[in-house]
């Protein structure tokens, strides 16, 4: 197995240093435990630089810089990961990727967005294009549990992916796509993954339930007209001091033991509890899973 | 522009034609998917039920009286990705309704897409907002594809959509939101159903606690400016989900037009955008509400086209509305 230590920003690469540090949304030492001891000791070959969900967070050209240094320095190979982006945040990304191929020609870039699929391909074809999680779009729905989940045909159809789908599989190997990302879902992973035709990567402990440019953390302190609002608007990124812990009274989203759930800045987790995380490791051997990447912070 | 307006019967096409629709969109629930599978697996974004035509014949009626009445009508197969199980029956399914005259085909999967073009490369994509294309690359991405016409997504500002469509090619049509119902997040990068109990953004009960990120036992909060506590914004952010997200509990206006998300005001923007179609939102709803929509659109598009100014044309849209307070706000804005 492989292992990628997920680092979000160049603040936070000094976890490079301390892998094991307690984070703020993840109880470190436990997932560790969890993962050691359903696959053995970790030890990272990887860093996944960047995130997912916010444009507003990607990396200067110099925080990318540092992240690549440190990655040589602790004989790290790199991935950058990049979020969705608005036309706003296509120019910068640019401006990253031509860091990146000049410094790292071969490296991986994670992709959560068609467009910067498509510049890969267009643009920087050595670059090693990763299909995100974001773009696998398997239902990762805290309420799709028990009678819901059905039995047999039903069960496996919300555990497969339009990406194991051939047409979807002959349009990847177009833009030279061989890896794929996955959460583990509440419905489990696909028994048949091996067959989907792609290495594949699975991210602990945190899966991803919903994200958007609407950011309940950036409208905090904004004057009315100001709030809840998309592109254009400056942020002073409060998720980096604080996040959500969030509960339905109503009992539409159920409490769960299998997982609480968050919000960081834009975007929904479920962060996973210790014997929820083992049964993902579990089956992630078990379906050929050759990647972990531990994230203890997504954003 | 024209008025794109969602119908889930024949007997509502008539009716939205005659209040100023020009193109229709619809989806179709047929009971054999449902059979085949699962009440929870939709064959669109829609469940079955009122939202969705029951078969192809009624369909096929709606495309006859449409096309007499020269308006266009587009199908739904929006979504975000279909497993390969069902390519059998979506295939076969895209050829039935192309058979029938349906004009084109909403649709955010790309393989689907791709597959679709290689069976039936006459058949006309719309590239759904389920996709998000919220770039010009992704624009090119999905032109790539076969694709004839880009939907954007909510909240795109528009200084976004100006330079996504002058970074673009000149042989794809763009579609833009305008009136009814928003999403709190992403909708192509929403990872649950409304098939397990609604929404699962917009649910009003759901209760925050502030979390402060520790440094070495240290906390590093940083309140903003103003002194508005968290709590106070997430009451704003209640406000925001009733009136713009929940359309205002779905209470019309005093003039019996719909309130919630609306993009009246930005219509001279959007037309010197090149904005071909103006989306209404809804297809679960009332005729009445959506004929009251189509009407108000209508309405908004006659004072452009009489040579209304941008200001002019805010001031009656707002007044059209009936709740210019509201309209101040900016929480039923989809351009802001």
């Amino acid at each position: 197995m492989e292992w990628a230590l997920a680092i979000p920003q160049g603040i936070n690469l000094k976890r490079l240093d301390d892998p094991w540090a307690e984070g703020a949304l993840t109880p470190v030492t436990k997932v560790r435990a969890v993962m050691e001891k359903a696959l053995g000791p970790v030890r990272f070959s990887r860093l996944y630089f960047g995130q997912e969900f916010c444009e507003k967070a990607l990396p200067a050209t110099s925080e990318l810089e540092e992240a690549l240094a440190a990655a040589h320095n602790a004989g790290l190979a790199f991935t950058l990961v990049t979020p969705y982006v608005t036309e706003t945040a296509l120019a910068r990304s640019e401006e990253l990727l031509e860091i990146l191929v000049r410094l790292a020609p071969r490296a991986e870039v994670v992709v959560n967005d068609w467009g910067i699929l498509y510049l890969l391909s267009r643009k920087f074809p050595t670059l090693v294009p990763v299909l995100g999680r974001l773009l696998n779009k398997i239902l990762r729905d805290p309420r799709l549990s028990g009678d819901r989940l059905g039995k047999g045909e039903v069960s496996t159809s919300f555990q497969t992916s339009y990406l194991a789908a051939p047409a979807m599989q002959a349009l990847l190997e177009d833009f030279k796509v061989r890896r794929i990302e996955l959460d583990y879902p509440p419905q489990g992973l696909d028994p048949r993954l091996p067959d989907w035709g792609y290495r594949s990567s699975l991210y602990v402990p945190l899966g991803v339930i919903t994200t958007g440019r609407i950011c309940l953390m950036n409208a905090w302190g904004k004057e009315k007209e100001d709030k809840f609002k998309t592109s254009w608007q400056a942020c002073d990124r409060k998720c980096r001091f604080y996040w959500l812990e969030m509960s339905d009274p109503s009992g539409q989203v159920r409490k769960s033991r299998d997982w609480r759930i968050v919000q960081k800045g834009n975007t929904v987790f479920y962060v996973q509890r210790e014997g929820f995380l083992a049964k993902g490791l579990e089956e992630a051997a078990r379906t050929g899973v050759n990647r972990i990447v531990f994230q203890p912070e997504p954003i | 522009m024209k008025i794109l307006a969602p119908v889930s019967s024949l007997s509502e096409a008539l009716p939205l034609i005659e209040s100023g629709a020009r193109e229709l969109y619809c989806g179709l629930s047929p009971a054999a998917w449902g059979k085949e599978h699962g009440d929870n697996i939709w064959l669109n974004r829609r469940g079955p039920g009122k939202a969705n035509l029951a078969d192809l014949e009624e369909l096929e009626d709606i495309v006859t009286l449409a096309h007499r009445k020269e308006t266009r009508v587009f199908l739904t197969m929006n979504q975000p990705g279909y497993v390969k199980a069902f390519y059998p029956d979506l295939v076969s399914f895209v050829r039935d309704t192309l058979s029938i005259g349906v004009d084109a085909l909403i649709m955010a999967d790309p393989g689907l897409i791709k597959r679709v073009k290689e069976k039936e490369p006459a058949a006309v994509i719309h590239v759904s907002s389920l996709a998000a294309v919220l770039n010009s690359s992704s624009i090119a991405f999905f032109r790539s594809l076969g694709a004839q016409r880009i939907i954007f997504p909510r909240y795109l500002d528009l200084r976004v959509l100006r330079k996504m469509i002058e970074a673009s090619e000149g042989d794809l049509e763009f579609e833009a939101f305008v009136l009814n119902d928003g999403c709190v997040f992403e909708e192509g990068f929403c990872h649950v159903s409304h098939a397990f109990g609604g929404a699962f953004c917009h649910n009003p009960a759901w209760s925050y606690k502030l979390r402060e990120i520790s440094s070495g036992g240290n906390k590093v909060s940083q309140v903003p400016a103003g002194g508005e506590s968290f709590q106070q914004n997430v009451d704003e952010y209640k406000r925001w989900l009733w009136l713009g997200i929940k359309n205002f509990g779905g209470f019309p206006g005093p003039g019996g037009y719909p309130l919630g998300m609306c993009g009246l005001c930005a219509l001279p923007e959007l037309q010197a955008l090149g904005i071909v179609s103006l989306k209404i939102v809804g297809r679960e709803a009332s005729l009445r509400k959506k004929a009251a929509g189509v009407k108000l659109v209508r309405k908004t598009l006659d004072l452009l086209e009489a040579g209304c100014s941008e200001s002019e044309l805010r001031e009656r849209a707002g007044e059209l509305k009936g709740v210019p307070g509201l309209c101040r706000s900016g929480y039923m804005c989809y351009y802001r």
